[in-house]
């Protein structure tokens, strides 16, 4: 080292001089952070470390009911998390049933499909109705006359020689369409002595039965007002 | 004899001085220590070949402290904070190399 100060100029010298400096202090900065945790530990007593263990014993028994807690309300709210969801579920399902029963969704699925033809415009809304009847009773789920879906208010009559649905006028031939079992309901339009043999008595009717895999029904094209009943709120 | 002094004093100034390194800075530290101790070489080298320029040794060494560090930052943003160690081993080389080159001189 000795024989490096002959052949530099000072200038270099006391440049490298203050980058080592800057070195020095960095490094004794760095390794005072270091090395500050274990020597603090090692310069204590056996009582300070003893305390200190207590201490931190006591801090991780606090932090673990903590997470105890936590974990508790975790699993109550996971709870009632799935217990809403259900509740929601079966909202969800019960609204879908109101909507078929209201006629406010569309429908499809098995059924039967009835013709009726009527040449000399002899039948009542009454025997349509008998036919809806006869359909309820074989469990038909949703019905459509003409492609129009019967509802609770739906009202079949007939006047000054014409059928009506509500305001709408039905004509002949009328079909008539139900979803449910197809089975069932074709034994129960289909019964000896049953609405059929009552009706195919008559002089321009016939009756033709078909029995679909799938059926299509739409919705009510209007939703019901209602202007006189107002729902009673439970309490 | 000089860097040697100068080595003393940043030492004396650090103990005097006690700045805590909060933990998140001692890597970036570290790598300018790193950076610090290849520039002391490089220019001891250099005054040594006699192509020492003070201009371009103090550049040289703040450019190199900074650019560590970025290094050391872009790893740690990107998720890869092992891209320290392409500074660390960058002046690694450079500090044997010199290290080489001195010993030469010297002996």
């Amino acid at each position: 080292m000795k024989n490096l100060l002959h052949f530099h100029a000072k200038r270099a010298q006391i440049t490298i001089a203050l980058i080592c400096a800057l070195m020095g202090f960095f490094l004794v900065t760095q390794l005072r952070g270091q090395i500050s945790y274990s020597h603090r530990l090692s310069e204590q007593s056996d009582q300070d470390l003893g305390q200190l263990i207590r201490d931190l014993n006591l801090e991780t028994e606090t932090l673990r009911s903590e997470v105890t807690d936590g974990r508790i309300r975790l699993y109550k709210y996971e709870g009632e998390m799935a217990s809403r969801k259900t509740i929601l579920n079966e909202a969800a399902q019960n609204l879908e049933n109101l909507k078929i029963l209201a006629g406010l969704a569309p429908v499809d699925g098995e059924g039967i499909q009835i013709l009726v033809s009527d040449q000399k415009h002899i039948l009542n809304g009454s025997d349509l109705q008998a036919i809806i009847e006869e359909l309820k009773a074989g469990g038909a789920e949703v019905i459509a006359l003409n492609g129009k879906r019967i509802i609770v208010r739906a009202a079949i009559e007939r006047r000054r020689g014409n059928v009506f649905l509500n305001e709408t006028r039905v004509r002949p031939p009328y079909k008539i369409e139900a979803i449910g079992n197809s089975k069932i309901l074709y034994q129960a339009v289909t019964l000896p002595g049953g609405i059929r043999d009552s009706l195919i008595s008559l002089t321009g009717v016939s009756f033709r039965i078909k029995r679909k895999d799938t059926l299509r029904i739409p919705a009510i094209r209007n939703k019901p007002t209602y202007n006189y009943a107002t729902q009673l709120t439970n309490r | 004899m000089l860097p040697l002094a100068g080595l003393i004093v940043g030492i004396i100034l650090g103990l005097v001085l006690k700045i805590p390194v909060p933990p998140a800075y001692v890597r970036y530290l570290g790598i300018a220590i790193l950076a610090a101790l290849d520039s002391s070489f490089g220019g001891l080298r250099a005054s040594l070949e006699k192509t020492f320029e003070d201009r371009l040794f103090v550049t040289g060494f703040f450019s190199n402290t900074l650019m560590a560090a970025f290094i050391v930052y872009v790893g740690d943003q990107l998720g890869i904070s092992e891209l320290y160690l392409a500074a660390v081993v960058a002046f690694g080389v450079r500090l044997f190399r010199n290290l080489g080159i001195i010993r030469r001189y010297v002996f």
